[in-house]
């Protein structure tokens, strides 16, 4: 929960968050070691100077060290958590939903685990899915479209197994999709990050939600186009939120764009811990204001309610997080007016 | 693909300079220009002012230039273009007899150089990727001619000018405003495919903006624009339109505002990505002198990375 200057209480969702290990004994190959430096080469160029870590806590900073940055010193009241596997890379995985799940472990009120489908696993990934479900209760899964498996270096949405894991999803109730779009790294031309393979699981699945994690960036115009004309696509600000402190002027026009093709009631706030930790960026975003110019061209001022929205109520609607009382709430007027 | 196709990073061993003759420092001089024109298709922006070129080293009419990425990582397809066209550019030169491209520190990199210094296409080397590069090259192609567009329209109303005037213009007003700086090449004098990148690009510009410089390069930006401008936007004669859409249709006063905010919207993207990589590449930088410095703990060396199974290094 942030504290406001004259008092007022926003709830905080950090939709976006992590607990890998990228200790040397975990690493499989030299690629797990160049992922983690590309992490830390992020971490480092974005986060305010003072608050950067050490190599060793980057690599592993564990369970106690997350419950603190989350929870006691970044404001978070529920934390969800994207499991990203890479067992290509690193021999217990990287950052699994058993990895993961330690944290919930020790903070069972605010973590959330979401699940992770991969549809090269064929059969066998659906009946995990059915295990993992079974066991943590999901209500949204991962995927990560640009992970390897074997000779493959990536999948589309558009892949014909696809559909067979969102039924499967939908039968099990989880309705929440969750796809990495980021920064260009190491995909084929094809490029398993291009966001347009959205637009046709969007359609064909109008009862799930999408969240793409990272808005596509830099395809940023590409998704702006599909999640105008897809009422189900959301967005996740993790690596966009990145830039609000190093790169404020960045972040701003990102900012403008999304708001204005998505509005502010379909855009997540997201940290991507551990490679950027809630507390700064929530005080900068808590403090952020635009300038006249990005606010003509957002369709909106950075309001306490287009703040409140980002930052923890659109993901409390989606997830159906109860909000406490204490946090502000858009007046019922003005939800109406938003969803006009 | 086996592990051993991908390529661990060699060591960033600094050379010293060798001394040039004076033949030499014109060569090298040429190899510079040369490479100025080289762009990163993504960004829209010269790979020597995205200081990704490590090397040049001239040896009578034999040339070898290096270059590096902001990361391991960064897309094969990308740096394959730009492998090529550093090779393409430098061959390109009168002199120069034998060429070698080098791209270090990244995963395909001894793949990458050996298609481009041995002349097999990206579909021989790489037969898993979908698509081809021409398709890509022309999509930020595409998408470079809009930003620069916006860019200039932005840099002329900053310079007074209505959009009643900017929708008037023609491409001779444009080459008149590109003419008036001694120093701006006719662009449309040459292949329109050469020398795109002399100008600074968008970033650079942006940057200039941020340090709190205010001038604008109107005459570089017009240039910019109509070396695309040859390829995008229908007719290119002195009297056709100067703004067009990328298809060449007219754009009414009306929906101009629209027409702009979806070009300044793509070119968004392109910026937020050129920072990442100006960001990562300067990271990599300070953490690698740290490196080499007293302060083992702050980063991995990478020749002392990973405990499992090395994969094969370059020669």
């Amino acid at each position: 929960m942030y504290q406001m200057p004259d008092g007022t209480k926003l709830f905080v969702v950090d939709g976006h968050t992590h607990l890998w290990d990228a200790r040397p004994e975990n690493l499989k190959n030299h690629f797990g070691q160049t992922f983690i430096d590309t992490f830390f080469l992020s971490h480092n160029g974005l986060t305010p100077p003072d608050q950067r870590w050490s190599w060793e806590r980057f690599r592993h900073y564990g369970v106690e060290n997350a419950g603190k940055d989350l929870f006691v010193d970044g404001y978070v009241d529920k934390a969800i958590m994207m499991p990203t596997y890479l067992f290509e890379f690193y021999n217990k995985g990287f950052n699994t939903t058993e990895q993961c799940s330690a944290l919930k472990a020790a903070f069972p009120d605010k973590v959330i685990l979401a699940g992770r489908i991969d549809p090269r696993d064929g059969e066998a990934g659906l009946e995990q899915l059915e295990k993992d479900h079974a066991r943590w209760g999901f209500r949204s899964v991962k995927m990560y479209t640009a992970e390897w498996k074997g000779d493959s270096k990536g999948y589309s949405l558009k892949d014909d197994r696809v559909p067979f894991y969102l039924d499967k999803c939908r039968s099990l109730g989880i309705d929440i999709i969750h796809v990495h779009k980021g920064p260009t790294i190491h995909p084929l031309n094809a490029d398993a990050f291009d966001v347009r393979d959205i637009d046709e699981v969007a359609t064909n699945f109008p009862d799930l939600k999408f969240v793409v994690d990272h808005c596509g960036i830099p395809r940023i115009d590409d998704f702006c186009w599909i999640a105008l004309q897809e009422p189900n696509v959301y967005g996740g600000l993790s690596v966009v939120h990145g830039f609000i402190h190093m790169r404020p002027r960045y972040y701003a026009s990102m900012m403008a764009d999304l708001l204005f093709y998505l509005g502010p009631d379909r855009l997540l706030f997201g940290s991507d811990y551990g490679i950027h930790s809630p507390k700064w960026m929530i005080e900068d975003f808590a403090a952020f204001q635009f300038d006249d110019e990005t606010a003509r061209e957002a369709g909106t001022e950075l309001t306490l309610d287009v703040k409140a929205k980002i930052l923890g109520l659109n993901a409390a609607r989606l997830y159906g997080l109860e909000v406490p009382a204490e946090c502000h709430q858009p007046a019922p007027a003005e939800v109406r007016h938003a969803a006009e | 693909m086996p592990l051993s196709e991908y390529t661990t990073p060699a060591s960033d061993s600094e050379r010293p300079p060798p001394a040039l003759s004076p033949a030499d420092q014109y060569r090298q001089a040429d190899v510079w220009r040369a490479l100025d024109t080289v762009l990163d298709p993504e960004l829209d922006e010269a790979v020597t002012s995205l200081d990704f070129v490590t090397r040049v080293e001239i040896d009578g009419d034999a040339v070898a230039v290096d270059f590096r990425l902001p990361t391991y990582w960064c897309s094969p397809n990308f740096a394959w273009i730009m492998a090529e066209d550093m090779r393409d550019a430098l061959r390109a030169l009168p002199w120069a007899r034998a060429v070698k491209v080098t791209l270090a520190d990244h995963l395909f990199a001894r793949k990458i150089n050996a298609a481009v210094n041995g002349g097999v296409g990206f579909g021989e080397a790489f037969v898993d990727a979908r698509g081809n590069l021409e398709e890509l090259r022309a999509t930020f192609r595409r998408k470079a001619y809009l930003g620069r567009m916006a860019e200039l329209i932005e840099a002329l109303r900053a310079d007074g000018r209505t959009d009643a005037d900017l929708l008037a213009m023609t491409i001779g007003d444009l080459r008149t405003i590109a003419r008036t700086n001694a120093a701006a090449a006719d662009p449309l004098a040459g292949s329109a495919l050469q020398g795109e990148g002399a100008q600074a690009g968008p970033v650079t510009e942006q940057l200039r903006r941020e340090a709190g410089t205010t001038h604008i390069d109107l005459h570089g930006l017009a240039a910019r624009y109509l070396q695309l401008r040859t390829l995008f936007g229908g007719a290119h004669g002195d009297q056709e339109a100067a703004f067009r859409t990328a298809d060449g249709v007219d754009i009414a006063p009306a929906d101009l505002a629209t027409f702009l905010r979806g070009v300044r919207m793509a070119r968004r993207g392109v910026e937020a990505n050129g920072e990442m990589c100006r960001i990562y590449l300067r990271e990599r930088r300070m953490l690698s002198t740290r490196e080499g410095s007293d302060d083992h703990s702050r980063f991995p060396s990478h020749a002392s990375a990973g405990q499992g199974p090395r994969v094969q290094r370059d020669a």
